[in-house]
């Protein structure tokens, strides 16, 4: 008869092991123990990120300044963070805010594009200015892109529209259409789910803008356009609403506060 | 382990995370997606089973579970588990050759990222890209295996 073969250590450590891991799991997905944790992770993620940026452009602008393109990169640079904003202005104009509540933009400390395209968590962190905000919403030069979830000690993060946990009050004016739109966790997308007759083939190029319930949102911001409808049970209607705004286009986010 | 393995080993553990964050993409519909990070751990283990035992393997799997988006306790008993089924099937392991070694971790490797994927972003969970994870993950094993083969012998015995 053959001999067992021989183990280094015994199992029963492995399982106790293994028990005290899902035991962890089991509460960090249900009540979120090790939330503190994590903020920690993000803060000196954060901090580490925004410190090599600042290490990196340093860097950068002691090579230009010994460099004869030095005059015209600054002014491209200048002329873009003007686009931008002039971008922003207009965009400002269309849901008639006040140009005041126009900040300097925030650059973008992390952005986590495997979260983006792999999976349903879409935040971005951004760093803070002399402006305080408890709450509020993030534009780009596209468009709308998210609103503020949390304050950290050297950064705003942001949950995208298309974050699965987010959700943002529309409405669609020509078909009467209010609803609760939820991220879908893919990228650009948004589901509007309604419980009224809809005629599917004239609401697909639609669009839709923020309603400006929940306190959060400017009434009449572009949100997005829909791009199909499926019929889920009786008379529920899900609108997939592609989002105008892409969040990859700039490097600098606006923060407003909502008026 | 002395301080030297414990720092060879841990750092490796690190460079892979890194590997894992910069090598994923997205082409089309599928997201391409490695774990580096459990087959350096799992050569590790495979290698040197006398020395990653239980406890390295929680720390090990904290670690990654801190450093990547999951949920805390994710990794650590996955890690365990296969610590577990590699200990039991050391000397086993040592008969297979470098295919089946291949097939079995990247099996494993494929196993682990379904799980991650259902429980962490279901929505996200898909057939092909899991299918495409599993092939990559074979095929990666191999320069994992004899990269860190080449490691161990240069500094971990140094």
């Amino acid at each position: 008869m053959a001999n067992e073969t021989p183990r280094f250590t015994s199992r029963l450590p492995y399982v106790i092991a293994c028990l005290f891991g899902l035991t962890l799991f089991f509460l960090d997905i249900t009540y979120q123990t090790f939330d503190p944790l994590d903020r920690i992770k993000i803060n000196s993620q954060n901090f580490i990120k925004s410190g090599l940026s600042n290490l990196k452009n340093s860097f950068v602008s002691l090579e230009i300044n010994f460099s004869d393109k030095k005059i015209l990169l600054n002014e491209n640079k200048n002329l873009k963070e003007q686009l931008s904003i002039l971008s922003v202005i207009a965009q400002q104009n269309i849901f008639n805010s006040k140009l005041e509540d126009v900040s300097a933009p925030h650059r973008i400390i992390v952005f986590d594009t495997d979260q983006y395209f792999c999976c349903s968590n879409h935040r971005m962190f951004v760093e803070k200015n002399e402006k305080n905000y408890q709450k509020g919403f993030a534009m780009n030069s596209s468009g709308l892109i998210g609103q503020i979830i949390k304050d950290h000690p050297n950064s705003y993060e942001l949950i995208l529209l298309s974050d699965v946990d987010h959700k943002i009050p529309i409405y669609n004016k020509d078909f009467e259409v209010y609803c609760n739109a939820e991220g879908s966790g893919f990228e650009r997308l948004i589901i509007c789910k309604v419980f009224m007759d809809l005629d599917r083939e004239s609401i697909i190029g639609q669009e839709f803008y923020t309603s400006g319930f929940g306190g959060v949102f400017n009434k009449d911001t572009p949100v997005g356009k829909a791009i199909s409808v499926t019929q889920a049970e009786g008379n529920e209607y899900e609108i997939f609403i592609e989002i105008i705004a892409n969040p990859l286009s700039d490097e600098r986010v606006f923060l407003f506060k909502p008026t | 382990m002395r301080t030297r393995e414990i720092i060879l080993v841990y750092s490796s553990i690190l460079f892979a995370i890194i590997l894992d964050s910069l090598l994923s993409f997205k082409v089309g519909v599928i997201f391409f997606d490695t774990n580096f990070s459990y087959l350096v751990f799992s050569y590790w283990v495979f290698a040197v089973p006398e020395k990653i035992r239980v406890n390295q393997s929680i720390l090990i799997g904290f670690l990654v579970d801190f450093l990547s988006n999951s949920a805390i306790g994710f990794h650590i008993s996955l890690y365990c588990l296969f610590s577990l089924v590699i200990h039991a099937y050391a000397y086993t392991f040592r008969l297979f050759s470098y295919l089946q070694l291949a097939i079995f971790f990247g099996t494993s490797t494929a196993f682990i990222s379904a799980l991650f994927y259902l429980f962490h972003h279901p929505l996200h969970y898909s057939y092909l890209d899991i299918f495409i994870y599993w092939i990559t993950s074979m095929i990666l094993w191999f320069p994992v295996y004899f990269g860190m083969r080449r490691f161990r012998q240069k500094f971990f015995y140094a």
